[in-house]
């Protein structure tokens, strides 16, 4: 059918293509004044930073035995200078053999920044916006469940992460800083509307360049595992891999849009069919940012915690529950509200 | 760029650029949006051809485009949704094989695709790339990819009826 494609398709445009006012010349003359305009960008980013480099010399030289020029010791912006904008660096994926079976391995419990601090205070206050939605900390040694406010809730974190390929001993291809919130062992409870929530919620903001926009999949058992190179598994995937798994996949719905700002936004829920009465569902929103980042927050099913009833932030157990509390659209809000803040 | 390299740049954009608009114009179905995104994707390649050598310098174009087509079409339908609550194009329209134009059927029943779904089955049939390579390009997985095909060409076989179909030996079965 390919060939068939093509030749009905070149039959159905012969005579129409309209003439065209492209000309070599003419993209030529824009291709030149666009290498122009970046060279003096770099070239003017050189001469500021000259500039300030000499300001900056002229202004230490006394406390580095210089010539005296009677100029105060304290840091001085010269009236005209403006104010510098950090930019988000670039982690631009590695050229690597996809196929060898490489993962992401966090090197370290997260540790705090000022970028990190910017987004715990943000979390906290999209909480607070909700009114209806708190959160638990479960205690196993514990009488009850510990209600989490702004004074304990678990900061986000900065965390290096690394790709290693599946040898033992191989040393990593590439690292990128990230910034999680959500408690590994899953002792964190959302409950929203007074229903505890059965699933562990994860916010994680990835860095420019480090990953692939879309949803990737590598081939392995439901739930599908992301493609290294992606941020969530799913959509065209899900349909195309559960053919080889028949009955564990119930169902799954992926949507795009745009979001206020332009941002790209991807939601996948995906509805496993556990063991033919019980169900569990995971829940994924990512927007990537117009700086170059991207934001997921996601909702994984929390299975195996006894239920005794008696305390507010414990789920059903066993994952069987109707899926989390805050819906794809609250997670889309939640990553919305998010500051831009430098991953680095 | 050295004269040799312009000369070359200069040869690569005549050769190409028409070529170039109607992959554009299959991906998007308006020769203006073809046209300017082909522009586009041109001064870009500008500017990375002294790296030509290194990079495939059709897929560094035809990824441009479709990033470009995708991005604004995206844009578009945002504002779409926002202002009137109805896509421009009602779905579900059966091409009318009987109609006076029919020249265009299978072009116009690429239009009623969803872009992803239509720059899959432009870049794997109208192109003839493999699998990969339009992964590559589009920027998701191969699965993703065969999905993606699969689903353009069922959608076009509902999008048109037998006698068109006649036209595209195979189509039908």
């Amino acid at each position: 059918m390919t060939n068939d494609i093509r030749s009905v398709v070149s039959r159905e445009l012969e005579g129409e293509i309209p003439p065209s006012a492209l000309t070599a010349d003419g993209i030529v003359t824009a291709g030149r004044k666009r290498v122009l305009g970046r060279r003096l960008g770099i070239g003017g980013a050189l001469v500021t930073g000259v500039a300030a480099l000499a300001a900056g010399i002229l202004v230490f030289q006394p406390a580095t035995g210089g010539v005296a020029t009677g100029a105060s010791p304290e840091p001085s912006v010269s009236a005209d200078a403006a104010p510098q904008v950090e930019e988000q660096p670039s982690f631009p994926l590695p050229d690597l053999d996809w196929n060898e079976g490489y993962s992401w391995t966090a090197a370290s419990s997260g540790t705090g920044t000022p970028e990190t601090e910017v987004l715990t205070d943000a979390l906290w206050e999209w909480i607070a916006a909700r009114g209806d939605v708190s959160l638990y900390r479960h205690d196993d040694a514990g009488d009850a469940d510990v209600q989490i406010t702004r004074d304990n809730l678990p900061p986000v974190g900065r965390s290096n992460v690394f790709l290693v390929g599946d040898a033992a001993g191989e040393p990593a291809a590439f690292s990128r800083p990230v910034y999680v919130f959500g408690d590994s062992s899953k002792r964190l409870r959302w409950v929203v509307d007074g229903v505890p929530d059965d699933s562990a919620i994860f916010l994680t903001l990835y860095p420019k360049d480090s990953y692939l926009q879309g949803a990737g999949s590598i081939d392995g058992v439901l739930p599908l595992k992301p493609d290294p190179r992606y941020l969530v598994a799913g959509c065209e995937d899900y349909r195309y891999d559960s053919q080889t798994h028949e009955g564990q996949l119930a169902d799954f719905t992926c949507d795009e849009r745009t979001g206020p700002g332009g941002e790209r936004i991807l939601t996948v829920e995906c509805v496993l069919d556990a063991d033919g009465d019980s169900t569990q569902k995971i829940v994924t929103a990512l927007v990537y940012l117009p700086d170059g980042n991207a934001v997921v927050v996601n909702a994984e099913p929390i299975v195996g915690h006894q239920n005794t009833g008696t305390n507010p932030g414990q789920g059903t157990g066993q994952g069987t529950g109707p899926g989390p509390g805050l819906t794809a659209d609250d997670m889309v809000d939640l990553a919305l509200s998010m500051p831009p803040v430098i991953v680095k | 760029m050295r004269a040799e390299r312009e000369a070359d740049f200069r040869e690569f954009v005549a050769g190409r650029t028409e070529a170039l608009r109607v992959f554009a114009y299959l991906c998007c179905g308006d020769w203006h949006r073809a046209e300017d995104a082909v522009q586009t994707a041109l001064i870009r390649l500008y500017g990375a051809w002294s790296r030509a050598k290194k990079i495939s310098v059709e897929a560094y174009v035809r990824r441009i485009i479709v990033n470009v087509l995708i991005d604004e079409h995206r844009l578009a339908w945002f504002r779409r949704v926002k202002i009137g609550g109805e896509s421009a194009v009602p779905k579900g329209t059966v091409v009318d094989a009987r109609r006076a134009d029919e020249r265009l059927m299978l072009t116009e029943a690429l239009q009623r695709l969803p872009k992803r779904q239509r720059a899959a089955i432009v870049l794997r049939f109208w192109e003839d790339l493999p699998v990969e390579q339009t992964a590559q390009i589009m920027g998701c997985s191969t699965g993703a990819v065969k999905n993606l095909t699969m689903r353009g060409l069922a959608t076009l076989r509902g999008l048109m009826t037998d006698s068109a179909l006649e036209d595209i030996q195979g189509a039908s079965s």
